[in-house]
């Protein structure tokens, strides 16, 4: 045994302390990572072991009034790319790629190029892949690097392009978007309604995606599944639009272009070109739109899992305007159809009555301008009855200028002026925008003296750089309200315009006595599960035209002569119109140089009217032989009456 | 100080060994002074190795369909073996491997050299294997054991600190083995053998003045070995990625494996997350898990309380050696277990010193609970050795 006191037993010492040291620093620094430190390792070690997919949520679908399905959703096996991945191998894997989906490589560089959508995302280049292709490219993993199989939920048409405009469609959601207010919560790579009740419910339609966390293994190999939280599907939406219905007022408004096509225009020569048109069905007891179409429409199909490029440019160059909604994105001058209001705000201010009469030459002279009737031998002496029934000019150019005169009056005396033909428009929900569940709506113009001004006020540097005649009288008075414009506006003329829809609006006040209604074509919002209502849209008054109700009944009046003996006489021959009178106005609006654009808006029954139907064909020449016979054939339709060729009625009046 | 040395010989010549003792010669035998702390405390630290391979290792087999056990089973076979091979460590008298430490010196030079031809195998970069059938020796393992006995014969030949010669012998002795290790090359094995010649040297009583030249000379070796490119590419890598973490961390690196060591160990928290519950340790993120960091399995599952069990456990042991190499009754048996002391404190610090982030990553193994057949051997002869010279103290 070594002495106490041997050098050796110092050493050791020194030794024991050295060991000693190390302990103390290993126990100190475990100390730090296991008991202060514990906690950040202990969610590092879960985030190892825990990874979060997210499950898309299915949209849910759209369906119309009887519950048929219009838009549903639709899972297909997709072959992905991702460019990024391919790196210098791009040639030749995708020529693999292409030699087993049996297309070309051009092709599959043609999709690539075409995309759209999120850089984060892989590029569909094949969509309905079948199983053994697939099988095979999971297989041979490392020969195709950046492909991938991947589900798709795609939108799908059952009904084909039938209210294409109304659905919208569906795309990734844009840069821009993401900051609007509209989408916040929304994420990049989010699919999101573009247009169409797809974008205005897209908050009932999206769902909300669901989280699985899996627990993978250093490999990255999925072990087992962990739970999370389940997706809930997006709900199902039922319009108030009866798919039928729609189909067949596509096919009447397509009929009516081709028979429109057909017309000789007398003033311009050939035929009329009638390239678009437009037609809204609605319910005036509640705002309910039974049909809403416009053509030339889109394809929906073709924006399923991203539209390409090229398709889009078509779709955006066509000079038919296939995106734009035209019931409901686009505002006209209404022209005839217009004079019921006009009418209405007479009959108001005590201008006229029912039965007072002005007669009705050719043309109307108000200081050095004269103005013509659409037809030069003139009508007699007509009452308001005939002046909606013949439609004629003069009278109501007398009432303008009548008005006009009042309003002169009260500029004169320095007074507020009331611009009566201006308020009624406005009480009838025209020059603002309609409360509607579709997005982009029209707002339409119903021009004032305030109007003008501020117009001029913007227009005033242009006006006084032309040199012309027009532009120097346009830069001195362009703002001054002038007697012409009180009958440009009497004859639905001038700067007046309005949407489809708001005429279709105004008309179903009229008939229901001056109530305006919020339009809608959403109906419910249902749970997808169970079909129970989650939320109903219920109908909502957006005005009352305070008008007395003898106004109301004799414009009536006047509007059923029209369909039973006036301009739309011949257009409606043959219609059982004993059983199902129809009440309506048809319309010639000028837009020179373009042909003029036929217009007939109408209600029925009359006495217990359900119906308004408003017809618009875009350079389709006079209302009652282009735009009626249209209107004749919904109708038809809408009273389960065989329907019957669209013919060109023989009306030529304004 | 002599004196005292001297003055129990001399009571040995001039009485006999029976009378030099006060107690009967019966006392004397050797298995009577077994100090069953040591041998308890290895077991124990084995048993609790054993329990992190099964946990580290049963996933993996699983998936592989293969029995669950078997990785643990073959190191129980190992610990077998271990325990023979200590016996029998414990029962030749230590002080005649004195006369036959110039024996085992050439064998350990043989076989480090045979290993470097083709007979040896490579494993990781470093040849450093034999194969024998179906078991695989690594000759280095038993090399530290023959280093100590080397060093603790030369240095402690004589009762007086060694002096220049011997000391030179020593040098000599363990430059030639170091450079046999580097060629294989393995760089812990080399610390390690530095470490147990530092160690010997302390306890030997060379002159301080000597050990701080050393010291130098060691410093300036390893900037050396940097600048002369003795050091292959990945260990450079290894030892600058600990000295900066944030140099490689492009998934896989070394941070990967000393990241994920360090999560797995600190997620374990005070109490674990429970035997087999470690998500790290079953989900496979911690590399090596069953070999270099073992460790990581009983910091994740059985937590800080786990951790310092085994570290006690540690310290229990080596406290026992060093109170050992106090007691032995020559210079010879002192150093012997000095040097065993060394090589196991070493080891362990720097094996757990890498899995908790403060030491580089090098492939030491923690005696006793990794994995590994030539590792637990030759700890299990070093732990013979020790009680060997504990068991003759008095002889």
């Amino acid at each position: 045994m070594l002495p106490p006191s041997s050098p050796l037993r110092a050493r050791l010492s020194v030794l024991s302390i050295l060991v000693l040291v190390l302990f103390v620093a290993l126990s100190s620094r475990l100390w730090y990572l296991q008991v202060l430190a514990g906690e950040r390792y202990g969610d590092l070690a879960e985030g190892n072991r825990v990874r979060q997919v997210v499950v898309e949520a299915p949209r849910g679908r759209i369906l119309d009034a009887k519950g048929r399905v219009l838009v549903r959703n639709r899972a297909a096996w997709a072959v992905t790319v991702k460019p990024s991945e391919l790196g210098d191998r791009r040639r030749e894997v995708l020529g693999r790629l292409a030699r087993v989906l049996g297309t070309t490589r051009a092709k599959l560089e043609a999709r690539i190029a075409d995309y759209t959508g999120s850089p984060l995302r892989g590029i569909p280049v094949a969509e309905d892949v079948p199983t053994r292709q697939l099988f095979y490219l999971t297989e041979h993993a490392d020969r195709f690097p950046g492909v991938a199989p991947e589900v798709l939920a795609l939108r799908e048409y059952p009904s084909g392009v039938a209210a294409a405009h109304m659905l919208g469609y569906v795309g990734e959601i844009s840069a821009d978007e993401l900051t609007q207010k509209r989408f916040r919560g929304y994420k990049a790579g989010d699919l999101v309604g573009k247009a169409g009740v797809e974008l205005t419910y897209d908050r009932w339609l999206r769902g909300r995606d669901g989280v699985q966390d899996l627990e993978v293994n250093a490999a990255g190999e999925v072990v087992q599944a962990l739970g999370g939280r389940p997706p809930a599907p997006g709900r199902d939406l039922q319009l108030t639009v009866d798919l039928e219905l729609q189909q067949s007022v596509e096919r009447a408004l397509a009929d009516g272009m081709r028979a429109a096509r057909r017309l000789g225009d007398s003033q311009r020569g050939g035929t009329y070109p009638a390239p678009a048109a437009t037609a809204v069905v609605l319910d005036p007891g509640d705002g309910d739109l039974l049909a809403l179409a416009s053509l030339p429409q889109y394809d929906p199909r073709r924006f399923v899992g991203g539209i390409s490029r090229r398709d889009f440019a078509r779709y955006a160059g066509s000079p038919g305007k296939p995106l734009l909604h035209r019931a409901v994105q686009s505002a006209y001058p209404p022209g005839s159809t217009w004079k019921p209001f006009t009418a209405v705000a007479g009959l108001e201010a005590g201008t006229i009555t029912p039965t007072s009469t002005y007669t009705c030459p050719g043309s109307f002279t108000i200081g050095s301008y004269t103005k013509r009737d659409w037809t030069p031998r003139g009508h007699g002496t007509v009452a308001l009855g005939d002046s909606l029934r013949l439609s004629c000019d003069v009278y109501y150019y007398n009432l303008g200028a009548a008005l006009g005169v009042a309003e002169r009056a009260q500029e004169e005396r320095g007074q507020k002026v009331d611009e009566k033909l201006q308020a009624t428009a406005r009480q009838f929900g025209f020059g603002r925008l309609p409360a509607l569940d579709l997005p982009y709506a029209a707002e339409g113009t119903v021009p004032t003296r305030e109007w003008r001004k501020r117009f001029w006020e913007q227009n005033r540097k242009t006006y006084c750089a032309g040199s012309s005649e027009l532009y120097r009288e346009l830069c001195r008075d362009g703002w001054r309200w002038q007697g012409g414009d009180n009958l440009n506006i009497a004859i639905g003329q001038g700067d007046l315009q309005v949407s489809p829809l708001q005429l279709a609006l105004g008309y179903g006040a009229l008939a229901n006595g001056g109530t305006v209604y919020r339009p809608h074509v959403g109906r419910a919002v249902l749970d997808p599960a169970t079909g129970r209502v989650v939320r109903p849209v219920t109908p909502r008054v957006a005005g009352v035209a305070e008008v007395p109700g003898g106004a109301l009944a004799a414009v009536g009046q006047g509007l059923a002569s029209v369909v039973t003996g006036g301009t739309a006489a011949s257009a409606f021959a043959g219609f059982p119109l004993d059983r199902f009178p129809v009440a309506g106005k048809t319309g010639t609006a000028d837009l020179p140089p373009q042909a003029p654009f036929a217009w007939f808006a109408s209600y029925a029954p009359v006495g217990d009217p359900r119906y308004v139907v408003v017809v618009m064909v875009e350079q389709g020449g006079h209302g009652g032989e282009s735009a009626a016979p249209v209107a004749r054939a919904i109708y038809q339709k809408l009273f389960e009456l065989p329907v019957t060729p669209v013919a060109a009625g023989a009306d030529r009046s304004g | 100080m002599q004196e005292s040395w001297g003055s129990y010989s001399d009571r040995v010549s001039r009485l006999g060994w029976e009378a030099a003792s006060d107690r009967p010669m019966a006392w004397r035998a050797p298995w009577r002074h077994l100090d069953p702390t040591v041998v308890l405390a290895a077991v124990a630290l084995t048993a609790l190795g054993l329990l992190a391979i099964y946990s580290s290792t049963f996933a993996g087999l699983r998936a592989q369909g293969l029995p669950e056990a078997s990785i643990m089973r073959r190191q129980l076979l190992n610990l077998g073996l271990g325990v023979a091979v200590m016996v029998v460590a414990m029962v030749i008298d230590y002080r005649r491997l004195q006369a036959w430490a110039g024996v085992v010196f050439g064998a350990v030079v043989v076989a480090l050299g045979l290993v470097l031809t083709p007979l040896g195998s490579a494993t990781n970069g470093a040849q450093s294997w034999f194969e024998l059938g179906a078991y695989q020796v690594q000759p280095s393992e038993y090399a530290k054991i023959g280093a100590i006995i080397t060093l603790a014969a030369v240095l402690g030949a004589r009762r007086e600190a060694p002096g220049p010669r011997r000391l030179a012998a020593a040098l000599a002795a363990m430059a030639l083995v170091c450079v046999e290790i580097l060629l294989q090359p393995d760089f812990g094995t080399f610390m390690v053998f530095v470490a147990i010649l530092f160690g010997v040297l302390l306890v030997s009583g060379v002159q301080l003045r000597w050990l701080l030249v050393l010291a130098l000379v060691g410093v300036v070796g390893t900037v050396g070995m940097f600048k002369l490119n003795v050091l292959r590419e990945y260990q450079k890598e290894r030892l600058t990625a600990f000295i900066d973490p944030g140099a490689d961390d492009s998934g896989r690196g070394f941070t990967y494996n000393s990241r994920q060591a360090l999560i797995a160990i600190g997620s374990g928290g005070v109490t674990g997350k429970g035997y087999l519950r470690g998500t790290q340790t079953n989900l496979q993120y911690v590399p090596e898990q069953k070999t270099d960091f073992i460790f990581t399995v009983i910091g994740e599952e059985l937590g800080f309380t786990g951790s310092m069990v085994l570290l006690l456990l540690l310290a229990l042991l080596l406290w026992r050696g060093l109170r050992i190499a106090a007691v032995a009754r020559d210079p010879f048996g002192a150093l012997l277990a000095a040097g065993v002391v060394t090589m196991l404190a070493f080891q362990a610090f720097v094996n757990i010193g890498m899995t908790i982030g403060i030491m580089p990553i090098t492939g030491i193994p923690l005696p006793f609970v990794s994995y590994g057949g030539s590792s637990l051997i030759a700890t299990f002869l070093a732990v013979g050795l020790l009680e060997n010279v504990h068991m003759r103290r008095y002889l």
